[in-house]
């Protein structure tokens, strides 16, 4: 358990890696604020984006399995995005109808092969896959109507520009999580701390506290974790079993686990406190850093790049 | 009965190197009294845990009072746990009750869900570890560090294991606390038989209290047996980082210059008292 991660920082030393943590909040703050001053259904500048972000991706050297992991928690919601456009807009040509005609056994059917789904969908490799077939076919079926009364009848116009839109959605979302997902593993939790100090610096002393704040906590993360295991190891031996029992016992058990957790968590807070004040911390002074950060070539080329990138939306879009 | 380990070997993660390799050991259900050395990061800790199933064997049986502990198997383990009583390091964070009574009565309530008896054996145990009646009612967090160890270690004996085992019980006692702990586990053991399992950094306790000793070196048991064997082979203590108990250190001291002569290696006060008188009478 020691080597739990956080953050997803992934070492490859790369280009990308060795850039000041300033640059990368920076690059990537203007990179997701110029995805969303695109011209409406302009690939052409979607397009340079996506090849902006495929070099760096490149460069970074990351697997690209570590991006892709990043895309998995939006994946229903870029299909939800993307059937919504499809269904509710209506612009441009007439691409198909489809004619449903609802009877109890079809939708009964629909449901049940939902339900399985959805119950195996551990189970299942590649599940999002087999989800998008059995979507599409699920939506033929419901063409037919199987047996029975037809309840409901209904068009469903599919529309070019919905098609068209949707994919605009869906590639602007995939691009801002991927370059997100460029500044996590790309920077450890730390730099990217105090690149975020660095950077909030002229918005006001305080801010010193609220960065050492968060890397305190992020330090305590995994102390913690052992912490907690011991006592979960500690409390087992004393006859609590955490898989079993009634909800009484269940209550009894996390106070048996929260409790010392507590106590374990302020002695340590408060030596923490007394060790840091011991060694000369004043909130909200000025402190040297152990690590310079260093704005060099590479950090001017890669934040001018994107900065010309998005001059150019702007131009476009004000002409 | 007691605890047998056989051909056990433990990892914590399966892509590092085992934690614990090929155990085989035996220990009796009564009239032991071992102390487990070896320096840190050699498995101790991993080892006890072994013995209540908090670990469970990667590979191999340990086998705790009949009942089997085989990799994977997750059933059964609550019998094993109330068989063997295992104290951790610094068991006061584990005290979480309002008073002293509760939070000792935890461990047999959990065990027994009939609890008639569960205050009875609970007071039984606080008398034991010899916690005066008044602090009953208290809250453990109020008392002094030694008092909360006490607490805790009435905790697991309340539930009446038949095997007790303590990880390094006396870090961070002050020397009475030390000598008082250990006196009253001495007691504990004389009067209810039951063995009695620690691990140690400490020689001196070893050498006072021990009657068998296992040492653990890399995840391997190297040494198994009586105490006075182990701190007479020096090679033993120099290949796994032991070292002599302050008396014997005094005594070897002595006899370089001199000053006393002896066959065997006085290990206690007692000892060491005796060979100077028995060099007066010579003279």
């Amino acid at each position: 358990m020691n080597n739990l991660a956080f953050g997803q920082y992934y070492h490859t030393n790369s280009v990308i890696h060795r850039m000041d943590p300033r640059t990368k909040i920076l690059s990537s703050l203007l990179f997701m604020i110029g995805l969303f001053i695109i011209p409406k259904n302009n690939f052409l500048f979607m397009g340079i984006f996506a090849l902006f972000m495929v070099i760096t991706i490149l460069l970074t050297k990351v697997p690209l399995k570590k991006f892709l992991k990043s895309i998995k928690f939006v994946t229903y919601l870029l299909l939800f995005s993307f059937v919504f456009q499809v269904l509710f807009n209506s612009e441009g040509e007439l691409l198909l109808t489809i004619n449903h005609n609802l009877t109890l056994v079809n939708v009964g059917i629909c449901l049940v092969v939902l339900i399985c789904l959805f119950l195996l969908r551990k189970k299942i490799p590649l599940f999002f896959i087999l989800f998008l077939v059995v979507l599409v076919l699920g939506v033929k079926f419901l063409e037919y109507p199987v047996y029975g009364n037809v309840l409901l009848n209904y068009d469903i116009k599919v529309y070019t520009g919905g098609v068209i839109t949707g994919a605009f959605v869906i590639s602007r979302v995939l691009i801002l999580i991927i370059s997100s997902a460029v500044l996590t593993l790309t920077t450890k939790p730390t730099d990217l701390n105090n690149g975020l100090e660095a950077l909030l610096k002229p918005f006001g002393k305080k801010t010193s506290i609220l960065a050492m704040m968060i890397s305190i906590a992020l330090r305590f993360i995994p102390t913690l974790f052992l912490e907690t295991e011991k006592i979960l190891k500690a409390q087992a031996s004393r006859g609590v079993d955490f898989n079993e029992g009634k909800l009484k016992d269940k209550i009894g058990q996390i106070v048996s686990l929260l409790v010392p957790m507590f106590i374990i968590s302020f002695k340590r807070a408060a030596d923490l406190a007394d060790a840091m004040e011991a060694r000369g911390y004043v909130p909200g002074e000025k402190r040297t850093k152990l690590v310079k950060m260093n704005f060099t070539l590479k950090d001017v080329i890669y934040l001018l790049s994107i900065i010309l990138i998005i001059t150019i939306v702007i131009i476009y879009r004000v002409i | 009965m007691g605890i047998n380990f056989y051909d056990v070997d433990f990892t914590y993660d399966v892509k590092a190197s085992k934690t614990l390799k090929n155990i085989n050991l035996k220990i009796n259900k009564e009239n032991e009294f071992i102390t487990i050395l070896g320096h840190t990061g050699s498995g101790k800790s991993t080892l006890v845990q072994l013995m209540n199933a908090l670990n469970l064997p990667n590979k191999g049986v340990v086998e705790v009072a009949g009942i089997k502990i085989l990799p994977n198997n997750k059933e059964m383990l609550k019998p094993v746990r109330r068989h063997v009583g295992l104290v951790f390091q610094f068991p006061e964070y584990q005290l979480f009750e309002e008073t002293v009574l509760k939070d000792v009565m935890f461990g047999p309530k959990n065990f027994d869900k009939n609890n008639a008896d569960v205050e009875l054996s609970a007071k039984q145990a606080l008398k034991m570890v010899s916690l005066d009646e008044s602090l009953y009612e208290r809250s453990p967090f109020n008392l002094s560090g030694g008092q909360m160890r006490r607490v805790a270690i009435a905790g697991i004996l309340a539930s009446n294991p038949d095997i007790l085992v303590l990880d390094e019980p006396t870090v961070g006692l002050d020397p009475k606390g030390k000598t008082d702990l250990m006196e009253m586990l001495v007691e504990i053991q004389k009067e209810t038989n039951k063995s009695v399992i620690i691990i140690t950094h400490d020689m001196n306790v070893v050498a006072k209290y021990s009657k068998r000793c296992i040492v653990l070196d890399d995840g391997k048991i190297v040494y198994d047996g009586g105490k006075r064997e182990m701190f007479e082979n020096s090679e033993l203590l120099k290949n796994h980082n032991l070292d002599l108990p302050d008396i014997s250190k005094v005594a070897n001291s002595l006899k370089n210059k001199g000053l006393i002569t002896f066959e065997a290696l006085p290990l206690t006060k007692d000892e060491l008292f005796n060979v100077i008188t028995r060099g007066d009478e010579n003279e």
